[in-house]
């Protein structure tokens, strides 16, 4: 799990990658690359379940393209989200599959474990069906905060959503599955 | 059970409305965004960004003009064929034609692999363009534009010695054998650290100049004409002008404002106008024409975080002296006030 903080580089060196970028540096491109290809296409994949890969690239190389006109705000961060997010959904647009990204799709209802033998794995099964469960607009910045370590301001333009909306939206699947902890492995909690 | 500081952190944005809940519920929830870490799907890099890399830099177009693909015959040659191998190929040995073919053409793999390791690497940053290289030992280096930098292949003989024209940043690796750069007037030794090296032997004041940001090094100038080392510490640099012995006593700099231009700014203290056009010209890959006599000397103070465009700067040195300028896209001509050719009216 260390790794995972690993591939969250600080606002710094993302900055000074995109100088770099703008200075048509490679090597700094590929460093970009190497820390957000893994959470764009994971991010991707929650739209599409074909050619995430393919999405995740073309927005790479639209902002190599774009590297002269590049500006520093927002951030770099937030228009790489921002591109794989609008080719994904023209993609499913496209693709008539579209889902509706609808604060009230139906949560699909899944038994919890009700055993309180709360095993990594386990856990690990019921926290995700939990957060598959949620309404897809709140999960959608759910994940972006936990999983992509976006921040707030940055989750607001990728989702075109006010950032008190974005605060209202995690708060709220926060204490969701604060609740499902609560109500299917109390031992877990303090 | 479960490591606690798995990024456990809450989003800043969060702490607020945190510090309002009750202590028992913060608790609560510190732990759930803890747990709801579990349910990460696999966000760190592996072999198949990798490959996507490599997909996407071949897409790219990569702004530089590409090198022809000069063959290297040196390179196929085999450098691991252990050294019981190459002794079967002893001229004594030699009785067939065919024999002979395979010792000839394994002398010739010797001398080329040897000319091939001798032959320098060299890194170029274009006017216009930075680039940052990793050397053999891991060390980093970032070229600024219009600069040059070469070392032997793998640092396999002379130790950790490069020869840099120009400016340059470097993140050394710490390791037993000393690093060294060397530049058209001077050698700047350390360990492991991170500092900056300018040294445009062109310019119009030449000299290197060392500014460290990290650890130290020492300076001094380049073999023969050498006289003591300048120790440099964190935060300080000093400077060796062309034709000086000893290099000026390490005095304190603000090193990140020094090394703006790895950031994309531009930085000048006390610099002479003819070595700030020169400067602006390879970092933005512009000409201009300085048609002001007596001002080449004329030095300046400058800096600037962020830097747009050429044309920017160039305006501010416009205003600054008062210059008739004629600006277009990629040249710009800067001539003396009202045609007056002496800096002091």
């Amino acid at each position: 799990m260390t790794r995972l903080l690993d591939m969250t580089p600080s606002a710094d060196r993302m900055e000074e990658w995109m100088l770099k970028i703008r200075a048509s540096d490679e090597q700094a491109f590929a460093s970009l690359f190497r820390s957000l290809q893994p959470a764009l296409l994971s991010y991707t994949q929650t739209f599409v379940s074909e050619g995430a890969d393919d999405i995740v690239q073309d927005a790479f190389v639209w902002l190599w393209e774009n590297r002269s006109t590049l500006d520093p705000e927002p951030s770099i961060r937030a228009y790489l989200f921002t591109a794989v997010r609008n080719r994904a959904l023209n993609r499913m647009r496209n693709d008539s599959r579209r889902r509706e990204l609808i604060d009230h799709v139906p949560a699909p209802q899944r038994p919890a474990r009700p055993d309180t033998a709360a095993s990594l794995t386990e856990l690990k099964g019921a926290m995700r069906q939990w957060i598959d469960a949620l309404p897809a607009r709140r999960r959608e910045a759910f994940e972006l905060s936990r999983f992509s370590q976006l921040t707030y301001q940055e989750i607001a333009s990728v989702m075109g959503i006010s950032q008190r909306t974005v605060e209202t939206h995690i708060r709220r699947a926060l204490q969701h599955l604060r609740d499902q902890l609560c109500h299917h492995q109390p031992d877990l909690l303090p | 059970m479960m490591d606690e500081k798995q990024g456990a952190d809450l989003p800043p944005d969060m702490v607020q409305w945190l510090n309002a809940l009750p202590p028992d519920e913060r608790q609560d929830m510190k732990r759930t965004w803890m747990l709801s870490g579990t349910a990460a799907s696999s966000t760190t890099s592996s072999p198949q960004t990798e490959e996507q890399l490599t997909d996407l830099l071949a897409q790219i177009d990569t702004g530089t003009t590409p090198q022809p693909e000069k063959p290297e015959p040196e390179k196929p040659q085999p450098k691991d064929r252990s050294p019981e191998q190459r002794q079967r190929f002893r001229w004594g040995t030699l009785v067939n034609g065919r024999r002979a073919g395979i010792a000839i053409g394994a002398a010739l793999a010797v001398i080329l692999s040897v000319s091939w390791l001798l032959t320098p690497v060299t890194t170029v940053a274009p006017r216009g363009e930075q680039v940052s290289t990793t050397l053999p030992d891991g060390s980093v280096v970032e070229l600024s534009s219009g600069s040059s930098l070469s070392h032997r292949r793998g640092f396999l003989s002379g130790g950790r010695r490069v020869h840099l024209d120009g400016e340059a940043f470097f993140t050394v690796q710490p390791g037993d054998r000393p690093f060294r750069v060397e530049t058209f007037n001077a050698e700047v030794e350390v360990v492991g650290t991170r500092f900056n090296v300018r040294a445009f032997g062109s310019a119009h004041r030449p000299s290197t100049e060392v500014a460290v940001e990290e650890g130290t090094v020492q300076f001094r100038g380049a073999d023969g004409k050498s006289g003591e080392a300048v120790k440099i510490g964190a935060g300080r640099a000093s400077r060796l002008p062309r034709g000086a012995t000893r290099p000026s006593p390490a005095s304190s700099v603000d090193v990140r404002r020094q090394t703006a231009w790895r950031f994309g700014g531009i930085a000048f203290v006390n610099e002479p106008l003819a070595d700030i056009v020169a400067d602006i010209e390879r970092r933005y890959d512009v000409d201009i024409r300085l048609e002001a006599s007596g001002y080449q000397d004329r030095r300046l103070t400058l800096y600037r975080s962020q830097v747009g465009s050429a044309r920017g700067i160039v305006e501010d040195l416009c205003g600054y002296f008062a210059f008739e300028c004629t600006l277009s896209e990629q040249r710009f001509i800067l001539r003396s006030p009202s045609g007056a050719s002496n800096p002091s009216d």
